[in-house]
């Protein structure tokens, strides 16, 4: 029997890429669409973490219903890239990487422009329609993410960096 | 009163405090009497679970203060132990939300510590010497499926779809073939379609209720007519819960009827093994009448 209760919960140390000055979570979050049953619960949780609203609308990952596959979903969510496109397109070097390998939009510098939106290979950042600036997943801090724990069939998963590139090659056949 | 056999002999010591949850008494008598009728049948030591309170769905509650979720659903683990008993769930929502706590008290002692001391102001105290099970485990695992298929003894000729739920998919792969194969003992025939794992949208229902009724139960039980089966067959209450509110929606909103009956799996078991539908109040309470089914299983056909 496995528990996500027994999983690493918090980010450790940033993992450095070697060769380079660039550091990177040492965990991802992985989607596996043949669990996930589209319950929408990650978005949920997600929003009631960042915007105190059971509002899926304001969630910071992404579930969808498969369009090519009935009774499949689909998920974008951030993986904190070594190499973010977000930010490295932004004009205003709002996005940023801490210490901890999370890559955050600083909401005093974005002037909402949408840029990273447009550069991330899966539009992760998304418009805040209130504070007019772009907003995206902030790992929970470096908590255990709350769309992780409140995954209802275990198809999003917290998993080492390493482990999740094979995670993922295995569900993609190998590719 | 029963068609068929005698009561099998109770193989085990453990006793069972059943979890009715909220749903079930509310909204499904029928699931609640045939649940006991099929524990008893098979020889457990299978009571309600007494002083039980609100399960807690994590769903929210973790989500909101995790700290109050873990103290308030310790509640009904501290009553187990008291009582010497094993809590069993049947929805899947109550069973997460046990099993959950659970785990994450024996993995955390200061969250333990946390829980005891909130415990103590009712007088009240929590050892973790308790456990929690699904009720498909407790059939497939304690009793098992040899036992269960000599129990059956009027095999139910009839084609249904299935409907396990998402949270008995979490913790345990084994629940979704545990359900299967419990369900096909009592000859019924499952037509797999792809909709089988799609959520019920309960949990998205006050987020999203257009898509919680009309893109998820809407797809399955428009399926379900366009197979035309003969019984959605379900185990969570929690589902039940949806399903039944969705139906309701489709024929006030939309003025489509479906006429495909939601059954709990207890029901089919309690059929199997000789209850008459009388036994256990199937024709009432339910948005959809079962009379085809209690028909079509009278005629045998």
């Amino acid at each position: 029997m496995t528990t996500a209760i027994s999983t690493q919960k918090k980010l450790k140390e940033p993992i450095i890429v070697p060769g380079t000055k660039e550091k990177v979570t040492d965990l991802v979050v992985i989607h596996d669409p043949g669990k996930c049953t589209g319950c929408g619960q990650c978005m949920i949780g997600c929003a009631y973490k960042h915007y105190r609203t059971f509002d899926k609308r304001f969630a910071l990952l992404y579930v969808n219903e498969d369009p090519n596959k009935k009774g499949m979903y689909v998920n974008a969510n951030c993986s904190h890239c070594v190499f973010p496109m977000c930010l490295a397109s932004c004009p205003k070097e709002a996005i940023y990487k801490d210490e901890k390998g999370i890559v955050r939009i600083s909401p005093l510098i974005c002037i909402g422009c949408g840029t990273c939106n447009q550069a991330c290979p899966i539009g992760i950042p998304r418009l805040d329609e209130e504070r007019k600036v772009y907003v995206k997943c902030d790992f929970c801090d470096g908590d255990w993410p709350m769309c992780v724990q409140m995954c209802s069939a275990n198809a999003l998963r917290l998993l080492p960096r390493k482990e999740a590139y094979e995670y993922v090659k295995n569900l993609r056949g190998g590719k | 009163m029963r068609m068929g056999t005698k009561t099998n002999t109770k193989s085990s010591s453990t006793k069972y405090g059943y979890f009715l949850g909220c749903v079930m008494p509310a909204k499904m008598p029928w699931a609640e009497k045939a649940t006991f009728l099929v524990s008893k049948h098979l020889g457990l030591d299978f009571d309600y679970l007494k002083e039980s309170l609100c399960c807690v769905r994590p769903g929210v509650w973790k989500a909101i203060n995790p700290d109050w979720w873990l103290t308030l659903t310790s509640q009904n683990l501290a009553n187990a132990e008291k009582q010497n008993v094993v809590i069993v769930d049947s929805c899947n929502g109550c069973y997460i939300s046990h099993y959950e706590c659970l785990q994450e008290l024996k993995e955390d002692p200061e969250k333990l510590e946390m829980v005891n001391r909130n415990l103590e102001k009712a007088g009240m105290k929590l050892a973790l010497k308790t456990d929690v099970k699904h009720f498909l485990q407790v059939l497939y695992e304690d009793v098992g499926i040899a036992r269960i298929k000599k129990a059956v003894v009027n095999p139910l000729n009839i084609r249904i779809m299935r409907h396990i739920g998402c949270h008995a998919r979490k913790h345990d792969e084994r629940f979704p073939n545990y359900f299967d194969e419990i369900l096909k003992a009592t000859g019924v025939e499952i037509v797999d379609t792809p909709y089988d794992k799609t959520c019920c949208g309960l949990l998205l229902y006050f987020s999203d209720p257009n898509s919680s009724i009309f893109h998820r139960i809407g797809a399955k039980m428009q399926t379900a007519k366009e197979l035309n089966i003969d019984a959605y067959a379900l185990i969570c209450s929690g589902c039940y819960d949806q399903f039944e509110r969705a139906v309701k929606i489709y024929k006030e909103e939309k003025g489509i009827v479906f006429e495909t009956p939601i059954v709990h799996f207890s029901e089919l078991l309690a059929l199997a093994f000789g209850y008459k539908p009388e036994d256990f109040g199937m024709m009432y309470c339910r948005p959809i009448p079962p009379t085809k089914l209690i028909q079509k299983l009278k005629e045998g056909k």
